[in-house]
């Protein structure tokens, strides 16, 4: 036997279990996926297989009427501008926490900071379900905020917190907003602070050295932070079921939709594609951005 | 909180000699890290009064408080207890952005995400000037540091020595005055380090910016500064020009941290208002130190090698008797000579097994006039003996 096939044979082994996985779980569902999606449906459910029709596309844009014509509707667009725009939101409002909770976080001594990082991983040890559920509690009619309220005298009639575009955006902060703090947490660690003492001793107060030599240089860390709570916010589907009362219909939801009680397994699998169209948009459009983080010129 | 002293009598340090012309007057400042047990302290009671337009430098070993101080005067942190005047103004609790004073850092914490000429620019670009402003001056530190060429370059692509030259036209462009300098030669070569020393001293002529500058390193200490402050735990332990801090130390530590020295334990003599010591075992030498002394005292004297000087025995059979005013010259036993190249040194012991070393100078090629194991003479001028204390600060 000679080395070099020896070679090949451990190099075939080593890729082997993770090629099978990506091709079995990825590749294989993805191409499933598309596939649905240019399929006729099947009012029972499924699809009519190998009648081939963009109907799901168009769906998305156009409503067939009863009598058979077809008029522009934006139901289908509004609710992934509202995802779009609750994502937006949770991703702004996690940078907002996460920013200053990570920099906290980095500028504690070594010894305090791992079990820090410890607290912010935390939630995680509880089921999603679970902790979406105690949103509730929270957060409804007679819930601790507006029963905390109601008792101090501060308002007469709850405050309407649950089931509706608040609701979902207080849920998927909470729930993404480790996902914020960890990137930027990595990347303020390195941070070097006498760059901050620097910044300081020429003449720059504490908002313009955060301005200018902070955020710059953690800019990596609130990218994929932000990459990190805005993507899985698109797509998430629990929260706005739970917290949005089914009247705050995310991309998810509708997916899901789709798969269960309006049986249309085409439109389901077409939004989905579509979601991962606009996602790999996204970030392509990062990939290929100039690799610089030069300051705007004086 | 801040614990002051209520009374303030500077008279009572005798470091503290109010100047006029301080550009920086550090007043009895203390800094204490931690409360209780754990407490640090890095600074006690330190007073000094930095000259306008003076190169003045921080001269200790690490952990002597030398960084701390830079630090107060900064602004990176406050002091524990007294005052910072900067012109007459007291600045201890001014923020660092308020304060104007630069500092050039050790590690040089250069803006990575900018350009050569945007670090440059940073201090003017804070403090609002005009881009017009900026630019002007951004060129003209550029030359002064002879950097054009690399103005766009990031501060990741030049090499150290130009990242230590940008550091300085960063620190030098928005005219402060005072500019600190955290041991920022520790990180260079030595034949760029040499270069840099006289760079350094070429800045200060020309922009006439009083600098104070740190370093653990005694002969830079030497080449560079007006006046140095010699420093070990917490303390100033002396304060004067290189002349003075090498020729006459006034402490044991002083003495022993700058350049090499012998030390003997001797007893006053103040016999008919000639100052002089006794030496165990050996005569008398006359001193010319200003102190005075009480007939008996034990003391320390501390004596260059370089000016003590060998001479056969055979002429001094007169010697170590009760006195020996005139020659100021005493015996010993050679114990080893060295050869360094440009010098000899020769390795001698007194009566009580005291080692001593003189050095000469092999300007006219060596040789050796004494071997190992010879009795032998040396002699020393009453003006190269300093009388140090031993104590602690």
């Amino acid at each position: 036997m000679s080395g070099r096939s020896q070679r090949a044979t451990s190099r075939v082994l080593l890729i082997g279990p993770a090629f099978v996985v990506i091709v079995v779980l990825m590749v294989v569902p993805l191409a499933l996926m598309a596939w649905i999606s240019i399929q006729e449906r099947d009012y029972a459910g499924g699809v009519v297989w190998g009648s081939l029709t963009p109907d799901a596309y168009v769906r998305f844009l156009f409503e067939r009427n009863l009598d058979d014509t077809v008029s522009l509707s934006f139901d289908y667009l509004r609710i992934i501008a509202r995802s779009f725009w609750l994502s937006a939101m949770t991703t702004a409002i996690s940078l907002a926490i996460g920013f200053p909770t990570a920099f906290f976080m980095a500028t504690r001594p070594r010894r305090w900071r791992g079990v820090l990082v410890f607290m912010v991983t935390l939630p995680f040890w509880t089921n999603l379900l679970v902790r979406n559920y105690s949103w509730i509690l929270i957060l409804r009619d007679h819930g601790t905020i507006n029963g905390l309220l109601e008792w101090l005298g501060v308002i007469s009639q709850p405050l309407p917190l649950l089931n509706n575009q608040f609701a979902v955006a207080v849920g998927l902060t909470y729930s993404f907003l480790p996902f914020m703090v960890l990137p930027i947490y990595t990347s303020l660690e390195k941070l070097d602070l006498s760059l901050v003492e620097a910044a300081f001793d020429l003449y720059a107060g504490r908002w313009r050295a955060l301005r200018h030599v902070v955020l710059p240089l953690s800019l990596p860390g609130i990218v994929a932070g932000s990459a990190l709570v805005f993507m899985p916010c698109l797509g998430s589907y629990v929260t706005p079921e739970l917290l949005g009362g089914g009247k705050t219909l995310m991309i998810g939801n509708l997916i899901g939709m789709q798969f269960g009680s309006a049986r249309n397994w085409p439109f389901g699998a077409a939004l989905g594609m579509l979601l991962l169209a606009i996602l790999l948009i996204g970030l392509a459009i990062y990939a290929l951005r100039k690799p610089s983080g030069e300051e705007a010129s004086a | 909180m801040r614990e002051r002293s209520p009374e303030r009598n500077p008279q009572e340090n005798s470091q503290c000699t109010r100047t006029h012309d301080a550009a920086i007057d550090i007043r009895r400042v203390r800094k204490s890290f931690g409360t209780g047990a754990n407490a640090f302290v890095a600074l006690k009671e330190v007073s000094a009064a930095i000259r306008r337009g003076e190169f003045f430098t921080l001269l200790g070993p690490s952990g002597c408080g030398k960084t701390t101080l830079l630090r107060l005067i900064a602004g990176f942190d406050q002091p524990t207890s007294g005052d910072i005047l900067l012109d007459g103004e007291d600045i201890s609790q001014l923020a660092p952005f308020h304060r104007p004073v630069n500092t050039v850092f050790q590690n040089y914490a250069l803006f990575p995400h900018m350009s050569v000429a945007q670090n440059i620019g940073f201090g003017l670009k804070m403090q609002g000037k005009s881009k017009a402003e900026i630019d002007d001056r951004v060129d003209a530190m550029l030359t002064l540091v002879q950097m054009q060429a690399l103005k766009s370059r990031r501060t990741g692509e030049i090499s150290g020595g130009q990242q230590q030259r940008v550091a300085l036209a960063r620190a030098l462009a928005p005219a402060p005055k005072l500019l600190l300098l955290d041991e920022p030669l520790s990180a260079l070569d030595l034949k760029l380090r040499k270069e840099m020393q006289i760079e350094l001293k070429r800045l200060q002529n020309e922009t006439g910016i009083t600098f104070v500058f740190v370093t653990h390193d005694q002969e830079e200490a030497l080449t560079m500064s007006d006046r140095i402050a010699v420093m070990d735990h917490g303390s100033i332990l002396q304060i004067g020009t290189p002349r003075e801090i090498y020729d006459h130390p006034k402490r044991r530590f002083v003495a022993d941290f700058i350049g090499d020295i012998n030390f003997i334990e001797a007893t006053a003599v103040t016999d008919g208002g000639q100052a002089g010591a006794r030496i165990p075992g050996h005569g008398f030498v006359r001193l010319e130190d200003d102190r005075t002394l009480a007939d008996g005292e034990t003391m320390t004297l501390a004596i260059r090698p370089e000016r003590v000087e060998i001479v056969p025995s055979k002429a001094l059979d007169h010697i170590d008797g009760p006195r020996n005013e005139a020659t100021n010259e005493l015996t010993g036993k050679l114990v080893n000579v060295v050869y360094h190249g440009t010098d000899t040194i020769y390795h001698f012991t007194l009566a009580d097994g005291t080692v001593m070393r003189a050095r000469t100078q092999n300007n006219r090629g060596f040789a050796p006039r004494f071997s190992v194991g010879d009795a032998i003479g040396w002699r020393v001028d009453p003006s190269a003996i300093s009388i140090v204390e031993d104590a602690a600060a």
